[in-house]
């Protein structure tokens, strides 16, 4: 393929030649996959389109609406679900642990996981959108929260399932991760 | 009649479910470009996040008064409204999106740094290209984003209505970037011209 652009208008003459465009076209290509972007539509996010498509359609005449603000607040609400959830999921071992602070459960649980590191800018917004997708996608978690860290763990990842892939995609995971994951997000 | 064509009917008829099978389908067919656009844009915000604005933004062409002239321009018609409602809910929200791609790393390698481990000299070629256009995207995602469009077959006049700018001012625009690219690439060039 050549730079339609040069082919199209003398007025810009080619500045790569055809082999130098195939070798940048090609890195950007791994760029993009780098940086997470897909060349085509994911099912995953296709098929969450098609879900708000429909409650649009059972809902009101005008289309339910989601600008970055709520969000924003539809992560925060759906992590206090996701954490009530896992809490009374877990309220068994809670109880029998009340003497230990969460802390030193998080630590206990860490040892059965695979322990994923990470450093990111904002800890606690990251962890709590893959918190989100980890809900979301069906999946058993734990969290804690501080100002400089946010641990998260994450329980059955399926590397066949297509509802984990964003979270995978959030996390940098590669498509065939699996198993129990403890992910601590700090700050570089 | 082409998928296109299908869409368009569909979306100018009176009929809700109509326009709602449009919009679906112009989502799935056309929402990449615009996806790649927004995260070098926007490199501060995480795929999931701009996913879901995306979405809301082509729920909301359920609702639009407006309507693309003809099948010809829809795609186009689709990034320039879409663009604009996606750009005006981020800076509404006064997120801190346009971070640098501090993540990817900066570095001003020579060529002969990439040789180190005895590659062959193709692959020497990528990684230095690689690296260059991690710098490149970090300095100016814009002009990244409008190269790598191009280069993956995007017409000119739907980059132009994603950037909000004429066919003729898009050109120039894309050129400019190229040359401003070309300098930065020169060492590793070099390495595949040999």
């Amino acid at each position: 393929m050549t730079n339609k652009i040069n082919n199209q208008d003398d007025q810009y003459p080619a500045l790569f030649s055809a082999a130098e465009e195939d070798l940048i076209r090609s890195r950007f290509a791994a760029f993009n996959e780098r940086i997470g972007l897909e060349p085509e539509t994911p099912t995953y996010a296709v098929n969450a389109f098609q879900k708000k498509l429909d409650v649009a359609e059972k809902g009101s005449s005008s289309p339910r609406s989601f600008g970055l603000r709520s969000l924003i607040l539809a992560v925060l609400s759906s992590l206090s679900i996701g954490i009530l959830i896992t809490r009374v999921a877990l309220m068994p071992s809670l109880e029998a642990a009340r003497s230990s602070s969460p802390m030193i459960e998080m630590k206990g649980e860490q040892a059965s996981y695979q322990l994923l590191k990470l450093k990111v800018d904002d800890p606690n917004r990251v962890g709590r959108h893959a918190a989100v997708a980890a809900v979301s996608a069906g999946l058993a978690i734990r969290t804690e929260e501080s100002s400089s860290e946010f641990k998260l763990a994450i329980r059955g990842l399926s590397s066949l399932s297509a509802d984990h892939s964003q979270l995978k995609q959030i996390l940098g995971l590669n498509s065939s991760a699996q198993g129990d994951i403890y992910v601590v997000l700090s700050k570089p | 009649m082409e998928l296109r064509d299908a869409i368009y009917t569909k979306y100018c008829s009176k009929k809700e479910s109509d326009r709602r099978w449009a919009v679906g389908k112009m989502y799935e067919a056309y929402s990449r470009p615009l996806m790649a656009y927004l995260k070098y844009k926007f490199m501060g915000l995480s795929l999931a996040v701009l996913e879901e604005v995306l979405q809301d933004a082509f729920l909301r062409l359920i609702t639009t008064t407006s309507a693309p002239s003809s099948a010809d321009t829809m795609q186009a018609w689709i990034y320039k409204v879409v663009t604009n409602i996606v750009i005006d809910d981020i800076r509404s929200s006064n997120t801190d999106a346009e971070l640098s791609l501090d993540e990817l790393g900066e570095s001003e390698k020579s060529s002969k740094e990439f040789w180190a481990s005895g590659e062959d000299q193709g692959r020497v070629a990528e990684r230095c290209v690689d690296e260059k256009l991690g710098v490149f995207s970090k300095r100016h995602p814009e002009r990244a984003a409008s190269i790598m469009l191009q280069m993956d077959g995007l017409g000119i006049r739907e980059i132009a209505e994603i950037y909000g700018r004429t066919e003729a001012a898009m050109k120039q625009f894309i050129y400019e970037s190229k040359k401003s690219l070309k300098p930065l690439l020169f060492d590793c060039l070099e390495l595949i011209a040999e």
